[in-house]
């Protein structure tokens, strides 16, 4: 391994590799941090370029810019409460009610590092566990997904702030419209009203950027906020304060980055369940959960899901690179990459291209560590958009949900979508029912009824195996325990209490 | 499910937290009531068990019930929680015309853009809004024209969407 | 390794997006651009046809500008990868920028039908996959064939049939013998219900005189997760290309018993094709260039031309190789032929299998 890692060395150190990383980086921190923009539309647009490098700068370009990019996504949604990505809507709510109270530069700064150390994490696991953790994400067919499914269901429920019951029923909200579209069980179109646009299903970008974009706009013009209310990205110390605040909650970032690994290894869930699991608990473990997502936003939770999402980014690779099998459409893009470059993923790439491969982790690793500049830059520039006046800056975001609803299938149907979802988000919002659910609902319904019914068709309906396959129990074990969390915490104490009396 | 809530710190303008839960509560009973009928006459999967059907069936029905829990937390607390007093908040109409004015420049978009092109149906819709918020007309043409521009450069030139050129092009 | 039946269903929720394959510059930056498929753009006319391309100039006055090229399926996906290729290689041709545009969603239906609304004076053609024979027999769209203009075939895949390396079975005769004898007991997998892949193990159970629910079929997201869950153990065969397999089969994690083809593949000189074990049938995925009905004659030659060039040019076998797609270019005449057998073919095997809607 030592000699692997001294070739790559050698390898990545090259000015070549180094101007492309750092334009890659530039170019992922600007997609990342316009709403509505994935790391998925900056990966397809840099294939054509990968093409004419060499192999090493063509992975390298597409690794940087996709970390970059799920960072970046925060920057809106602390600014102006528009999640870049489902995994950020997990802690939206902290970060845009931080910045309301004036500390938005440290969320932002908090969720830098521990999206820069998270990222950091994945790619260690990726270096000394990838075939192993391979072979443990191998073992899991549809009743153990069906299960990790759940278990994000799970994780809406728990973080809900106020009511458990409004929480719940803004989750079945998402989960209904997920079922829009064909089935996946016999092909059968539902709810679609014979329109063959809806056979698609409703495509949950455009559904976020509606919910927390178009709403918060309609709800900033019906009862704007009190003119007097300065609100800055204060961008003094701001490493600092995020690193000594990092520290604070290390086991947070701990717990997040191994959630993250965990989950992310799984081809398919990924990155956005590891946030949302991490997110929850986060708040099951900590004193202060109540106050989460709640009154002045809390820094824990950013913490914990953003230490979460970037270390999957991480992990994601373990499957594409050891199996071919990818885990997320970035990592599917980079599968087509490698493969045009002569690289063909199985477990001989650790050995017949070792160096190739550690040097690929290499590059993943500086990528983490080039952000923190970076994305420091981006923090600092972002904050001038506070300094536009409501009546100018509320326009500008409408033009940007239209069109960001627009590019992500070049279609009119998700910009209507998004007005629909706008809508409907600004009268729950109203109502005091929680948003983030609605949004984990739609990306998680898709996968709980798919694993749900190919386990009973596989079986002809026999559920047991949902119980006796040993990684499926296991799996639902943790769901309860997850769930019932806080109930048994409360039990535990008064049990430790009685023996111990002070 | 009792865990322990937050109480709601902020937010204390305006209406207590159940005021809508009587209007929320019945609306999620009949739309889960509406699933339930839909999925009806669904198709089942070939060995004659439930397919389609399934989950959008349990969906509803767990809407309907967690619909009669908020009613019932409605009825119970109808009588400790009074409306509060809303602080100086009377309605102001023009407020709600700007609302509507905004979903109305979205439907505008959906209607007019494949005929009149991005440039000048996002133009229009952002200087129309900007001075209606409250902005002098010359700051208005100048931010709204200018967003538009970024905004089609961003994503026409750099990021290679074809938005709609309408009789431009 | 092919993705293109991730791409077609929802194993990847990320948002499908459309790409455009030229006059991309500004954002990517200098240090990315080693060589140039740039094209300025909105001042290209038809006499800045690549040098390449001139011989295929039948049209005097196309292409007269951008040209909008729509991908059925989502970006990452194979026929997205083939379709940026394909775009690059004509914008460089016909001198005009190539826009790769990804229509996702409802199984093809939507980027078919974007394909068949377009203008049809060439500005718009895009990617037509073996799909638009198979929708319109569920019963998913009134869209086929001939609301298009089928211009050149790129590629086919034959369906391949693998199973876990520990299985039970050696050859596709055993297996098809353990299906005759336990009909259902073995599960198989690769699309969603009705897919290109249920498809071929639909016709095959037919052709060999079986029933088609001797092989059970586990609807699924696609190649790639049908594959996990072949090397789980959730699954007994995948039926979807060799190279989508090829990582696995090269692990040593799973076995190919037989290929659809018409001949036996390059890669796998031991793995039989049907007709050789005395089933005849034949069945792939593939993809060609289409544009909307109604196309003028002359433009078509040109684009059929073009596409010809590029299909028989070494960087196109060489992408295509490497990728794990097949090369199999046809004509504007054998392609139209091809699609409208494919059609009759599919509509046959959907009736027998209860799949028409």
């Amino acid at each position: 391994m030592v000699d692997n890692l001294s070739q790559a060395l050698s390898m990545v150190a090259s000015w070549e590799l180094l101007l492309v990383v750092l334009a890659a980086g530039v170019y992922g921190i600007f997609i990342g941090s316009i709403p509505g923009l994935t790391a998925t539309l900056a990966a397809a647009l840099l294939v054509p370029f990968a093409f004419f490098l060499d192999p090493l700068p063509a992975i390298a370009s597409i690794i940087t810019m996709s970390v970059m990019a799920i960072f970046a996504g925060d920057i809106p949604s602390a600014l102006v409460r528009m999640p870049g990505t489902p995994a950020s809507a997990a802690y939206v709510e902290d970060s845009y009610r931080l910045t309301q109270n004036g500390r938005g530069a440290l969320a932002l700064g908090v969720g830098l590092l521990a999206s820069a150390t998270g990222g950091i994490f994945g790619g260690l696991v990726l270096i000394f566990a990838a075939p192993q953790l391979a072979k443990v994400a191998l073992l899991f067919t549809s009743y153990e997904y069906f299960w990790v499914a759940i278990l994000g269901l799970t994780a809406a429920v728990i973080i809900s702030r106020g009511s458990q019951v409004k929480g719940t029923i803004a989750l079945l909200i998402g989960l209904f419209v997920s079922t829009i579209g064909l089935d996946i069980s016999v092909g059968f179109p539902r709810f679609t009203f014979g329109s063959s646009d809806l056979l698609g299903g409703i495509n949950f970008i455009p559904a976020m950027i509606g919910l927390f974009g178009l709403s918060q706009v309609l709800r900033n013009v019906i009862s704007p906020p009190p003119a007097a209310l300065p609100i800055r990205i204060e961008s003094k110390g701001l490493l600092r304060n995020a690193a000594s605040t990092l520290w604070n909650y290390k086991k947070t970032a701990v717990g997040g980055n191994v959630i993250g690994s965990a989950i992310g290894t799984l081809p398919g869930a990924g990155g956005d369940i590891a946030a949302w699991v991490a997110y929850a608990v986060t708040k099951n473990g900590s004193k202060e959960g109540k106050n989460f997502g709640s009154g002045k936003g809390h820094i824990q939770p950013i913490v914990g899901a953003s230490s979460a999402n970037n270390a999957g980014v991480g992990s994601a690779y373990i499957p594409t690179l050891v199996f071919g099998i990818p885990g997320d459409t970035i990592t599917a893009i980079l599968l087509g990459v490698l493969l045009v470059k002569g690289v063909q993923p199985g477990p001989s790439l650790f050995d017949s291209q070792a160096p190739l491969l550690y040097s690929i982790f290499i590059v993943f690793i500086a990528a983490n560590i080039l952000m923190i500049p970076l994305g420091y830059l981006a923090i600092r520039g972002s904050g001038m958009l506070l300094r536009v006046p409501n009546s100018v800056l509320m326009p500008i975001i409408v033009a940007f949900c239209v069109v960001g609803s627009f590019s992500i299938n070049n279609g009119l149907l998700e910009v209507g979508i998004m007005l629909i979802f706008g809508i409907l988000g600004y009268l729950l919002e109203q109502a005091k029912f929680p948003l983030a659910p609605v949004v984990l609902g739609l990306v998680l319904g898709p996968i709980v009824e798919k694993n749900f019914m190919q386990s009973v068709i596989k079986t002809e309906w026999d559920l047991t195996q949902f119980l006796t396959r040993p990684m499926s129990a296991a799996l639902m074990i943790l769901t309860i325990i997850v769930l019932l969390y806080p109930v048994l915490q409360k039990l535990i104490g008064k049990l430790l209490r009685y023996r111990k009396p002070l | 499910m009792t865990f322990d809530t937050a109480p709601e710190v902020e937010e204390s303008v305006g209406k207590p937290e159940n005021s809508y839960d009587l209007a929320s509560g019945v609306v999620v009973v009949v739309f889960g009531s509406a699933i339930l009928l839909a999925v009806r006459d669904y198709p089942t999967l070939p060995s004659g068990e439930l397919g389609p059907s399934l989950f959008p069936g349990i969906i509803g029905g767990l809407m309907i019930l967690m619909g009669v829990l908020l009613l019932g937390r409605w009825f119970k607390d109808r009588k400790t929680v009074r409306p509060a007093k809303e602080k100086g908040e009377a309605v102001v109409w023009s407020r709600w015309i700007n609302a509507g004015l905004i979903i109305g420049a979205v439907i505008f978009y959906l209607l007019a853009v494949d005929f009149l092109g991005f440039l000048t149906t996002v133009s229009v819709m952002t200087v129309g809004l900007i001075f209606r918020l409250g902005t002098k007309w010359w700051v208005a043409i100048t931010a709204g024209v200018l967003t538009t521009l970024v905004v089609w450069l961003i994503f026409n030139k750099v990021l290679l969407v074809p938005l709609p050129l309408g009789f431009w092009g | 390794m092919s993705m293109s039946k991730i791409a077609s269903s929802g194993l990847l929720h990320k948002p499908s997006r459309r790409v455009r394959v030229s006059g991309l510059a500004i954002a990517v930056s200098a240090g990315l651009l080693v060589s140039g498929c740039a094209q300025s753009g909105e001042t290209s006319t038809d006499s800045a046809a690549g040098s390449s391309g001139d011989a295929c100039d039948i049209s005097s006055t196309y292409p007269s500008g951008a040209i909008e090229f729509i991908v059925p399926w989502a970006a990452g996906g194979g026929t997205d990868s083939v379709s940026r290729f394909v775009g690059i290689q004509l914008s460089d041709r016909l001198g005009v920028p190539v826009n790769v545009v990804n229509r996702d969603g409802g199984g093809g239906v939507i980027g078919h039908t974007a394909i068949a609304n377009g203008n049809a004076d060439g500005s718009v053609i895009g990617m037509t996959t073996v799909e638009i024979t198979m929708m319109h027999w569920q019963g998913l769209t009134d869209l086929s064939y001939e609301d298009i203009t089928p211009i050149a075939q790129v590629n086919s895949d034959p369906s391949g049939i693998t199973v876990a390396a520990d299985a039970p079975w050696d050859t596709i005769e055993d297996l098809l013998d353990d299906a005759r004898a336990n009909p259902g007991d073995i599960v198989g997998s690769g699309t969603a219900i009705g897919g290109i892949w249920d498809l071929a193990r639909a016709g095959m159970l037919l052709e060999a005189g079986m029933d088609v629910n001797d092989i059970r079929w586990v609807p699924s997201a696609g190649s790639a997760p049908a594959l996990q869950e072949l090397a789980a153990g959730g699954i007994d065969v995948t039926f979807a290309s060799l190279a989508e397999n090829a990582t696995m089969i090269g692990a040593g994690e799973a076995r190919p018993l037989a290929i659809m083809g018409e001949e036996r593949d390059p890669n796998y000189p031991d793995v039989p094709t049907l007709k050789e074990v005395g089933i005849d049938f034949s069945m792939g995925s593939w993809r060609g260039v289409s544009g909307p009905a109604g196309m003028d004659e002359d433009i078509v030659a040109e684009l059929e031309c073009q596409v010809a060039d590029i299909v028989t040019s070494d960087e196109y076998v060489e992408f295509m190789t490497t990728a794990g797609f097949g090369v199999d270019g046809k004509d504007t005449a054998a392609f139209t032929e091809f699609i409208v057998n494919e059609d009759k073919a599919k509509g046959t095997i959907m009736e027998a299998a209860g799949l028409t809607g």
